[in-house]
């Protein structure tokens, strides 16, 4: 498709943590930075936080394939892109799309009894499916070993929300099958359920292929 | 029987109030919610159909009264579409339900055709501010429509810039503001070239004979319409139908306007509203059951009055008044709750019944005022009004009660005292929206 007409969405599962993430730092209020593992992941957080000049950090090897603001595309602002050591001591908000297995939790030290909201964006294998993992390694860290590396590194979980829930994902494959089945009314039921049961939290969130955490810095 | 003039009047002046406290930078905004999928989260200016319905709609209160004041109303809507306008010619956070995105069908057409209205009047009045909203409809219908969405080989619009595919609603939103352009223009290809084809394939999608005469499939992909038949949706495109009647005099539009109201009015339930969804073999989801968006359909009835008297719109006008929340805003719909059981709902409505959208709302301000123009001309009173705030409405989500509270700045769910769900007016992100809350 033409990059011209930005009509690409993430799947979901993104927007929905994407939202919640934006939701977050406009209520936090104050300085913000993101890190971003994808091209993708970046232009949706630009997009969403652009009113408060978000300082973006990127991760792994995508700037260095595209322009950055090509990758943006049109509505996103020109991010200043800085390293995690140059970031002002006034960040309130820090949002980390998909950190890897080697990220450095403790880069994140500084932050620390500044009073500083952390929103991570992670996913398990069950998000091979979404698009956004098709014909690429699923390279983001477990739920589970960012959580442990997070709490060591002195953050507390305040939140944890998952999309796309395993119940709303049975429902979800039920749907098309009940089409198949000359019965559109129950698939279109189906789909309510799914949605219905699509935000998730508490330990149902670990079985949701994409997740929210929100931390805040254990000091002061 | 019809309201009288007066209770239409109020209805208006309470909906004008709560759609001051709705705005915000850039436009009116709130959560969204919708069959497909609900928007609770974002909650910004969202430049989508919510724009047809309020332009049309204070351009009506115009005519109505002659006060220059709701032309004003009229401009400022237009001039958040300008302002919002993307260099691609996309509209800003354009896709109502599914915000915060761009390229919304048939949400920018539909802008489109608010900001070509608003450009007739200037023009009439000779204000060379026209212009302005003429070009940034023109704007998007070329750039993004007939560039991005033109399918030459199906000679209609798509829905999608890869995928071959067709919702008639949408594609006669499109056919509105493209005759709206031709008219405009004095340049007749826009409606040789684009509307009338594009007309042709939303017929191609109409039922002929059976019980479902009438009946508009909802969409087509890849050339295989759906069997389901949304009465709301098909009423949409209604208007589109009749227009092209006028613009060409070919009898089939006409007589395809004709048999899809019949179809919908068929659906009417006893209390004046409609199902969501039928389907063949005499199936149905009647819930959610719209009523905010019942302006809309009873549109499509005054659409085709000039043609014949083809039902009585007291039954759905006083379902749509009901409907008025005590802060002005018109209640979304009666139902959601029963959406995935389709069991007949409680007494409790639903929050997400309850929950006032502009996007909705503005189709009932849009032929509510339409009454008060059609009526009488130059000399409507509308009387000066404010919602009545703070009202506690019980309501539900999954069995649980709720409590809906909204005020000039804020719009609440609680429980037992804790916020499940908080707007401040005017924020672009709502407040509070628990995982069970933002449920799409």
């Amino acid at each position: 498709m033409s990059a011209r007409w930005s009509v690409v969405r993430p799947s979901l599962e993104y927007q929905y943590a994407f939202d919640a993430c934006a939701a977050g730092v406009f209520h936090v209020g104050g300085a913000v930075a993101m890190i971003a593992s994808r091209a993708l992941f970046a232009r949706e957080l630009l997009k969403r936080c652009a009113p408060y000049d978000p300082f973006l950090i990127p991760e792994g090897q995508w700037t260095k394939a595209v322009a950055l603001p090509d990758l943006l595309g049109p509505e996103a602002p020109l991010p200043v892109a800085r390293t995690c050591d140059d970031l002002p001591t006034d960040i309130r908000c820090l949002i980390w799309a998909e950190p890897g297995e080697n990220s450095d939790f403790q880069a994140l030290g500084k932050l620390l009894g500044v009073n500083v909201h952390l929103f991570i964006v992670t996913s398990n294998r069950l998000a091979r499916a979404l698009p956004e993992w098709q014909g690429i390694p699923h390279t983001s860290a477990h739920p589970r070993h960012i959580l442990r590396r997070a709490r060591q590194a002195g953050w507390r979980v305040t939140g944890h929300q998952g999309y796309h829930g395993l119940a709303s994902i049975v429902w979800g494959r039920l749907s098309p099958l009940l089409e198949r089945l000359k019965r559109p009314d129950l698939a279109d039921r189906g789909l309510a359920q799914m949605r219905m049961h699509y935000a998730v939290q508490g330990g149902a969130a670990f079985g949701a292929p994409v997740q929210l955490w929100h931390m805040r810095s254990a000091a002061p | 029987m019809m309201p009288t003039l007066d209770t239409v009047s109020g209805a208006v002046a309470r909906i004008d109030a709560w759609l001051e406290t709705m705005r915000g930078p850039g436009g009116y905004g709130g959560p969204v919610v919708h069959w497909w999928q609900h928007c609770l989260q974002f909650t910004g200016a969202g430049l989508d159909w919510r724009y047809e319905g309020l332009i049309t709609g204070y351009l009506n209160l115009y005519r109505a009264t002659g006060d220059h004041h709701w032309r004003d109303k009229a401009i400022r809507a237009g001039e958040d579409l300008v302002q919002g306008q993307l260099a691609t010619g996309n509209f800003r956070n354009s896709c109502f339900e599914a915000n915060p995105y761009t390229g919304g069908t048939p949400h920018e057409a539909a802008c489109d055709f608010g900001l070509l209205r608003l450009a007739q009047v200037l023009r009439a009045e000779q204000s060379p501010t026209w212009r302005r909203y003429h070009d940034a409809a023109e704007r998007n219908l070329r750039a993004y429509f007939v560039a991005a969405l033109w399918d030459a080989g199906a000679q209609a619009f798509r829905d999608h810039p890869t995928i071959s595919s067709l919702v008639p609603n949408k594609a006669a939103t499109l056919v509105e503001a493209l005759l709206l352009l031709a008219e405009t223009t004095g340049d007749a290809s826009w409606a040789d070239l684009y509307a009338l084809p594009t007309l042709d394939a939303v017929l191609a999608h109409q039922v002929r004979g059976g019980p479902l005469d009438g009946a508009i499939a909802q969409y087509s992909t890849r050339g295989q319409p759906a069997a389901k038949y949304l009465p709301y949706y098909i009423a949409r495109c209604i208007p589109a139908l009749v227009a092209g009647y006028e613009q060409c005099g070919d009898e089939r539009y006409r007589d395809g306007a004709r048999r899809a109201l019949a179809f919908v009015l068929r659906q009417r339930d006893v209390d004046g509203a409609f199902p969501q969804v039928l389907y063949p073999g005499g199936r149905v989801n009647r819930y959610p059951r719209w009523i905010a968006a019942t302006g809309d359909i009873l549109r499509a009835l005054a659409c085709l009055r000039p043609y014949g008297d083809f039902g009585d719109p007291a039954p759905t006008l006083a379902w749509l008044l009901q409907g008025q929340l005590p802060s002005g805003g018109i209640q979304t719909a009666h139902g959601f709750a029963a959406q995935a059981s389709q069991r007949r709902p409680g007494d409790l409505p639903a929050c997400y019944d309850l929950l006032p959208v502009v996007g909705w709302t503005a189709m009932a301000f849009r032929y509510l005022t339409h009454l008060l123009a059609a009526t009488t001309t130059g000399s409507v009173r509308i009387p000066q009004v404010t919602g009545v705030w703070d009202t506690p409405l019980p309501c539900q989500i999954q069995g649980r009660t709720l409590i809906f509270r909204e005020t000039a700045t804020a719009l609440t769910l609680a429980r037992n005292g804790k916020y499940v769900y908080r707007w401040a007016k005017g924020a672009p992100w709502a407040e509070q929206c628990t995982a069970r809350g933002a449920a799409i």
